[in-house]
């Protein structure tokens, strides 16, 4: 079947900021679905907030509104580009929902837009359960529904669960990774999750249904084209039982426990699925889960696109689903797209897979102090790391390593003694709870000999996936057997040891020696890593892309390449303070290399992202960023290719920790020495003081003691951090000695669980109150020229993260004084570090005073922003130079030119708070936020307005603003407040804020206690008048809540305000200039509303 | 199925409770005991077994080796070395199907998915009542079998069958050195390398070989007919059981009585049967060694409607005149995706075959034969019909067992549409 006629240009809606349940993937996809669209001659009109994503690249589509994803935003689009089309498939629920307001709304009628990729009843039906299920019903397929039925209303609800019996399943209707839902065991939790789930629940539909927790979980990845041919992409089995959800658990695939019978039974129910719910073309995602003891199989849901799995199903499989649904969604049918791995046969087929894939997700619980680290059917990791081996074991134990979490494997490493020290008892009780360590519990129980039906018991984890645990700890102990001497490992041993998913490190471990020796005896033993590819077929055809992951075979897949060539390693599974920007990086260095005619070679273990497509590079390694592996891969090249060198700059600090084990004259661009000399705190400070540059006064401490003596001398609050961490990682403000010795002691637990490194110093430095902090990306070149690629002012002052502080480019309150200083310093620091490529500088302006904070020469977090705000390709710049080109080349090819207009351009983050309900919103020097966006207008107030809606917070018209403000904040909350009253809002405030209001002349409607108490008071009750705070948030008449906590250490000051806040999800500003800049934003709404424009247009 | 089909000595039927009568045995024609499926059948999953390894070689015609651990529970040794063609399965799932199929019938089979064994042996999976192929050969075996339904491990099944399992090796190595050379034999043993290659190059492969009649049925049965009865009832479908697998049979269930016969039977005898259709059924080996089945397809040709799958497929295609060929390295998978030509509908499709019919010399022939399906990996026919003859085959399996189900009624529809065209000349 041909292309549709009369499709001549298609707005594509991207997933917008990354938050948990919504991360890269969505990244992949557009890029996937921009290319195919263009490589069709049709015009790409593109909408997604998050400026950090490849597929906002300009040259990825002809209009690309870097603009807030809302209702409002699309119509403006719609009516300035008039599409043909609309291809909202490829952005995840964000882009669904839109695709469906925008029908709600008539907007696609008014119009004439087409949807293409999935139909809006469609949509609806997969969406709402209760319609779904009555299909699966109406289908004749009762069997496979859960038991169960849909309430608008607490007493709706109390008629259902009397008939289904306690535990059942709460889920909230049109919500996103699972937010608001859970397994309520009795009454009481019944209660309160059936509230909550109401509200969470924009249609106020909540559905309860009958516990399957413990069920076998599996999902399918199908397709469907125009002509009603379905295929089966991957199928993937979860570890987990049911009631982890399916983004926290680990996953595994191809399905491994299913009889033919039983798998052929779920593919055809899932093609039935697809064609009862009206999928016409493209990827769903099926889910189903499996009654271990009778083998009765239900679908638990469907989502109609592309999804988080169906990246990892690609990954998996190589078959690109989001760039085949793009195709069918223009008409083409499966047998008419070509495979690209084998060239020689079509899409329209099933791959196959003589592998096992392993994903493990990534969880930050160590970021929300107060949040028990339990798995529920609500999603909280932040990312996944994928593994690929010839058995369960190698790519289990590939996949532990890949997740960083300083672990080696599943066992026989260091990290494994936390485990050990538990008594079987503490074991147990652990063991029966989803957590991220469980898999680790697993394997010490099974080492303790505690039977695997115990195991079963607890878990309820299959037993094929604990019969293969065991293999691994059997094998640890038939090695502990032959650890005396090195000599014992033969090559035989060597094999099955590396043949259980044993490395270098872990064998080291064992047998009490440095890797770098086992991994020379492996070596002299003919033990060389060797490489498979991901070819879709097993084998059968010849696979024409390199797409490779390692094994312990006889034979190799890998050819040379005769191009110059450059490994660059990624960024490993996405984290808070490492995430999609650095992979942004990578794909950059890849681009722009591959532009100038060298073959690059991408190491990354993310199967979310854009640099694990394997059209990105000329070869991807799917590994973990583990030395071991990224030596295997190295010394492959090096044999094989004509390796020019190692790119460990762009995947933030995940490279920058190899470095220094690698062979320094393979590193590219800046030497491993000045990373090093810029991370030392005695050798920066060295350097600072001979360039004559600023610092706040501080010092580097091991010790307690050394800590307190040097506070003293700098003088509190002072800011304390380890080296060698990105994203503030127990990075804290301490205001005194007490706070020093709690902040030390916690410093203390984090080293004893590996999460920071226990030899690591740590720095002190006085604390910049009131600062203005500034941050600033650089390239320079081999001859010494700097090109300033962007100076950003941050709009919360110094001390909260940068990672989590609105930004602005360029800066709105700094003189040029102030600015040449600021690049005066950078070029005079680069050159002394003899940078080659990228640096980021961070600067606290006090009072006119420049001071630097740190210098990191890399990749940061904001090269993205910077190169959308300027049009500057930073990253691909940097690559460029650090194979040893001059910006004086560059610039007569026109790369550097500077495109920037007069528009302004704000950075916001993006909290996970709502999804971490016993966290504090305050923000602080550790990075929290999972994402951002980017708000672009003309002036400073309306972009920083942009900026906030499209981080989800609605910036109010009218209404209440509750005010609770620091002493220190209470003269510019004076300003605050008058501003805010002269634009129509009432205020209500707490008693010292009030009293500082009323004695200055501002009317104060409602008078508030906020006095910890525990129990909520009416209206009136108090003599005073005055209400409780979280009872007037309750009472749902605030529409914005100004909170600045006294005191800058990690207090609980105000907590109960900023948890109601989050949970009625009412805007929350918990700092003074955030609340001055979105006073200034709802005023320039006010006054002129705003109007969209692509980049393109800004950029000139 | 109905009660009242009779089994044949060696075709039990899967009868739920009854315990299946496994006989071993291969081309070596080793033990020919039989065993007892059923008796330890347990309920959830079957335990670790009591593995053993000992390392051994595969070594192929063209001197290429793989080492690897043959598998085998502590108290059994290795059996003797076996020698057959090698060839490689790409389905994920199905190894029960595929070890019981009389189509594999010798061949050393190589699953190309990473862990076999995980879900043990179903008896109600099984295609025939015995293992027949060679050897089983696997990049790894699993640790543990898990499955609500398993009832034995594949080892165990494997052991009392006499057929080796044979992993640890590179797999991958082998599938890609198939897919370059095609199919060869091998030799799997323990023994030196050096003396395997020696046996090995005497070794012949499937061409020129008659292997239906060690697999067909000896005595036949019927099955009765199902369903409401329509223009089919009364009608009688002769099944020639080339190595018929039991989905086969389940799938082809109608309004009809089904006859199953030995591919022995000739024009005559099944001419006395009074057929309303006669159904070619798959089986192993070469079609070109099969010339006297060849002569009753086509003296039955034009007398009553046929149709046929794989083998039958190809049978059918000489009959009509057509000829043959060996593919390179055959097709044998899950996952192949097949036109209709006449609505280009794709179905994903079961394959395990090593010959097809030339497209070519179907232009030539007396009568008209329309190709209706063809294989999108590589052009192989699939299909074809010739409209003025009744007859209808294609070689992939719409069976399944293993694989997708989308094509499991295709045969059963096709013959009663052919029935119902009894006089009408052309379709």
């Amino acid at each position: 079947m041909p292309r549709t006629t009369g499709i001549g240009s298609v707005l594509v809606i991207g997933s917008g900021p990354i938050v948990i349940g919504q991360a890269s993937e969505f990244d992949y996809s557009g890029v996937q679905a921009c290319r195919v669209l263009r490589e069709e001659g049709i015009r790409v009109i593109l909408a997604n907030s998050n400026p950090a994503t490849i597929m906002t690249d300009p040259e990825f589509a002809d209009a690309t509104y870097l603009e807030p994803l809302t209702l409002d935003v699309m119509i403006k689009i719609i009516d300035r580009e008039r599409p043909d089309a609309l291809l909202p498939t490829l952005g995840g629920q964000t882009a669904l929902n839109l695709a469906m307001e925008l029908d709600a709304s008539g907007t696609l009628a008014h119009y004439g837009v087409r949807m293409i990729g999935a139909k809006p009843e469609a949509i609806q039906v997969a969406e709402s359960r209760e319609d779904f299920k009555q299909l699966l019903i109406s289908m004749g397929y009762e069997q496979a529904t859960i038991k169960g039925g849909t309430a608008h209303s607490m007493e709706e609800a109390r008629g259902i669960v009397d008939t289904l019996g306690f535990p059942v399943m709460l889920r909230p209707s049109f919500i996103l990774g699972g937010a608001g839902t859970g397994i309520a065991h009795s009454e009481e939790e019944f209660h309160l999750m059936m509230e909550a789930g109401l509200q969470a629940s924009p249609v106020n539909e909540v559905l309860i249904e009958e516990s399957i927790a413990g069920w076998k979980e599996f999902e399918l990845e199908v397709m469907r084209d125009a002509n009603d041919n379905c295929v089966v992409v991957c199928s993937i089995e979860n570890f987990d039982p049911m009631g982890v959800h399916t983004g926290d658990s680990i996953t595994v695939a191809p399905i491994q426990t299913l009889t033919d019978t039983q798998y052929q039974e779920m593919r055809s129910l899932s093609f039935a699925v697809l064609r009862g719910v009206g999928v016409e073309t493209g990827g769903s995602n099926v889910q189903f889960a499996v009654d271990p003891a009778t083998g009765r199989m239900v679908v638990v849901e469907m989502n109609p696109r592309v999804s988080r799995s169906s990246a990892l199903a690609s990954k998996a499989t190589g078959f690109p689903i989001a760039k085949i649904a793009t195709k069918l969604a223009l008409g083409y049918t499966l047998d008419e797209i070509r495979n690209d791995i084998t060239v020689v046969t079509p899409a329209s087929f099933e791959p196959a897979l003589d592998y096992v894939v392993v994903k493990i997700p990534r969880w930050v619980f160590e970021k929300f102090e107060g949040v028990p680290e339990v798995l529920s059917t609500s999603m909280q990791s932040v990312g996944e790391a994928m593994a690929i081996g010839r058995s369960f074991a190698e790519a289990l134990q590939k996949a532990l390593r890949s997740i960083e979490r300083s672990r080696d494997g599943l066992n026989g490493d260091e990290g494994e003694q936390v485990f050990r020290q538990l008594s079987d008892e503490e074991l147990l009780r652990e063991l029966a709870i989803a957590s991220p360590s469980r898999i680790f519990l697993v394997a010490e129980a099974l080492y303790r000999g505690i039977g695997l039906d115990t195991v079963h018991a607890s878990t309820r984890i299959d037993r094929w996936f604990l019969g293969e645990i065991d293999r691994i700890v059997r094998t640890r102990r038939w090695l502990e057997g032959l650890s005396g001497d090195l000599a014992n490992l033969g090559y035989r041993e060597m094999l099955v040891a590396r043949r259980a998913g044993f490395g270098d490190a872990q064998l080291g471990y064992l047998f009490g020696i440095d890797p770098s020796q086992v991994r020379a005896r492996r070596l002299a033993l003919g033990l060389a890593t060797t490489y498979q590819s991901v070819d879709t077929c097993a084998g059968e055809f010849e696979a024409h892309t390199p797409y490779f992951y390692s094994s312990n075979e006889e034979s190799t897949e890998v050819t040379g390449f005769d191009a110059p060539t450059v490994i660059i390693l990624g960024s490993g599974p996405n984290r808070i303070g490492q995430g999609i920007e650095f992979d942004y990086c990578c794909v950059h260095a890849s681009f722009a290399l591959q532009e100038m005619g060298y073959r690059t070679v991408m190491v990354n273990s993310n199967p979310e992202t854009v640099s694990t497509d394997y059209d990105t590079s000329s070869r991807l390694y799917m590994e973990p960023l583990a030395l071991e592996h990224v030596l295997d891969v190295i010394e492959t090249e090096r044999a094989q290719s004509n390796l020019r060198g190692v790119f460990v700059a762009f995947g933030g600090q995940t490279p920058l920790k190899l470095a220094r084990h690698l062979d320094p004259t393979l590193i590219l661009g800046t030497s491993g020495a000045a990373i090093d000399r810029a991370e030392d705190r005695n050798l920066w400070s060295a350097l600072c003081e001979s360039l004559g540059i600023l610092q706040p006064p501080g010092a580097t401490v091991t010790t307690l003691d050394e800590a307190l003596e040097a506070a003293a001398k700098v003088g509190y609050p002072v800011l304390i951090r380890p080296s060698y961490v990105l994203g503030g990682r127990a990075m804290e403000i301490v205001a005194n000695e007490r706070d020093l010795r709690h902040s030390f002691a916690r410093l203390a637990s984090l080293a004893d669980e590996g999460q920071i490194s226990q030899s690591r110093p740590v720095l002190i430095d006085r604390f910049l109150e009131d600062a203005i902090e500034v941050d600033v990306d650089a390239v320079r070149d081999r001859t010494g020229e700097v090109l300033i690629g962007g100076i950003m002012e941050h709009v919360e002052e110094a001390g909260v993260h940068s990672g989590d502080s609105a930004c602005v480019l360029p800066p709105v309150t700094l003189g040029p004084p102030v600015l040449a200083r600021v690049e005066e310093i950078i070029r005079a620091v680069a050159n002394e570090l003899d940078v080659v490529g990228l640096i980021n500088m961070q600067f606290g302006i006090q009072n006119e005073t420049v001071y630097v904070i740190e210098a990191n020469p890399r990749a940061s977090r904001t090269v993205p922003f910077v190169a959308k705000a300027t049009g500057i390709p930073l990253a691909k710049i940097a690559a460029r130079l650090m194979v040893g080109e001059t910006l004086a080349e560059l610039r007569a090819a026109g790369v550097t030119t500077s495109r920037r207009g007069s528009h302004y351009s704000v950075k916001e983050a993006v909290l996970p708070f709502h999804r971490f309900p016993g966290a504090d919103s305050l923000l602080g020097p550790e990075m929290r936020s999972t994402g951002e966006v980017m708000g672009v207008d003309s002036t400073f107030e309306l972009a920083f307005a942009k900026s906030q809606i499209a981080a989800g917070t609605v910036l109010p018209h009218e209404g209440m603003v509750f005010l609770s403000l620091a002493n220190r904040d209470k003269a510019s909350g004076l300003a605050l407040a008058r501003q805010l009253v002269e634009l129509g809002f009432q205020l209500a405030a707490t008693y010292g804020t009030a009293g500082y209001l009323r004695s200055n002349q501002v009317p104060i409607e409602v008078l508030v206690d906020k006095v910890h108490e525990e129990q909520v008071k009416d209206i009136g009750t108090a003599r005073d008048g005055s209400v409780d705070a979280v009872w007037l948030l309750n009472s749902r008449q605030v529409v914005l809540v100004i909170n600045t906590p006294e005191g800058s250490g990690p207090r609980v000051d105000g907590q109960r305000i900023r948890a109601s806040a989050q949970r009625l999800r009412v805007p929350c500003i918990t700092t003074m200039s955030a609340a001055l800049a979105a006073v200034g934003g709802i005023r320039a709404l006010r006054a002129s509303g705003y109007s969209v424009a692509p980049i393109q247009e800004y950029h000139g | 199925m109905s009660e009242d089909r009779r089994d044949s000595a060696d075709r039990a039927a899967e009868t739920a409770g009854s315990p299946t009568r496994m006989r071993g045995g291969n081309e070596d024609g080793r033990s020919q005991t039989t065993v007892d499926l059923g008796s330890r059948r347990r309920h959830g999953w079957v335990g670790d077994e009591d593995l053993a390894t000992t390392p051994g070689w595969l070594v192929l015609k063209d001197g290429s080796r793989f080492s690897g651990d043959f598998v085998h529970t502590r108290q059994s040794k290795v059996s003797e070395p076996v020698m057959a063609e090698v060839v490689f399965n790409t389905a994920m799932s199905g190894y029960q199907e595929v070890i019981s199929d009389p189509s594999y019938y010798g061949q050393l089979v190589c699953f190309t998915t990473a862990q076999l064994g995980n879900y043990g042996i179903t008896e109600a999976d099984f295609q025939s009542s015995k293992v027949w192929v060679g050897a089983v050969l696997a990049p790894r075996y699993t640790t543990r079998v898990s499955n609500f339904a398993a009832e034995r491990s594949l080892l165990e099944v494997l052991e009392l069958a006499g057929v080796p399992l044979f992993v640890n090796f590179d797999a991958r190595a082998l599938v890609r050195h198939l897919r370059d050379v095609g199919a060869i034999p091998g030799r799997l043993t323990t023994e030196d390398p050096e003396e395997a290659l020696v046996q090995v190059r005497g070794a012949v492969g499937t061409d020129g070989k008659n292997l239906v009649d060690e697999v067909s049925t000896t005595s036949g049965y019927t099955i009765a007919p199902i369903g409401e009865s329509h223009s089919g009832s009364g009608s009688r479908l002769v099944v020639i059981d080339y190595g018929i697998k039991r989905a086969m049979l389940a799938s082809l269930t109608g309004p009809w009585e089904i006859m199953v016969v030995n591919a022995g039977l000739g024009a005559a005898e099944i001419r006395a049967l009074d057929p309303s259709a006669v159904f070619l059924s798959n089986g192993p080996g070469d079609p070109g060694a099969l010339g006297e089945k060849v002569a009753t397809i086509a003296a039955l040709l034009g007398e009553v409607p046929i149709a046929g799958i794989c083998l039958g497929h190809q049978l059918l295609g000489l009959a009509l005149g057509a000829a043959t060929y060996k593919l390179r390295f055959g097709h044998h998978g899950s996952n192949h995706p097949v036109a209709r030509l006449d609505d280009r509908s794709v179905a994903i499709t079961a394959q395990n075959h090593n010959y097809a019919v030339d497209e070519a010399s179907l232009a030539d022939l007396p009568v008209r034969v329309q190709i209706t399906h063809r294989n999108l990996f590589d052009g192989v026919i699939e299909g074809f019909r010739c409209p003025e003859l009744r007859a209808l085959s294609v070689q992939y399996h719409p069976e399944a067992a293993p694989g997708p189900l989308e094509e499991r009624r295709f045969m059963a529809s096709a013959i009663a549409d052919l029935i119902d065209e009894r006089g009408n000349g052309d379709a």
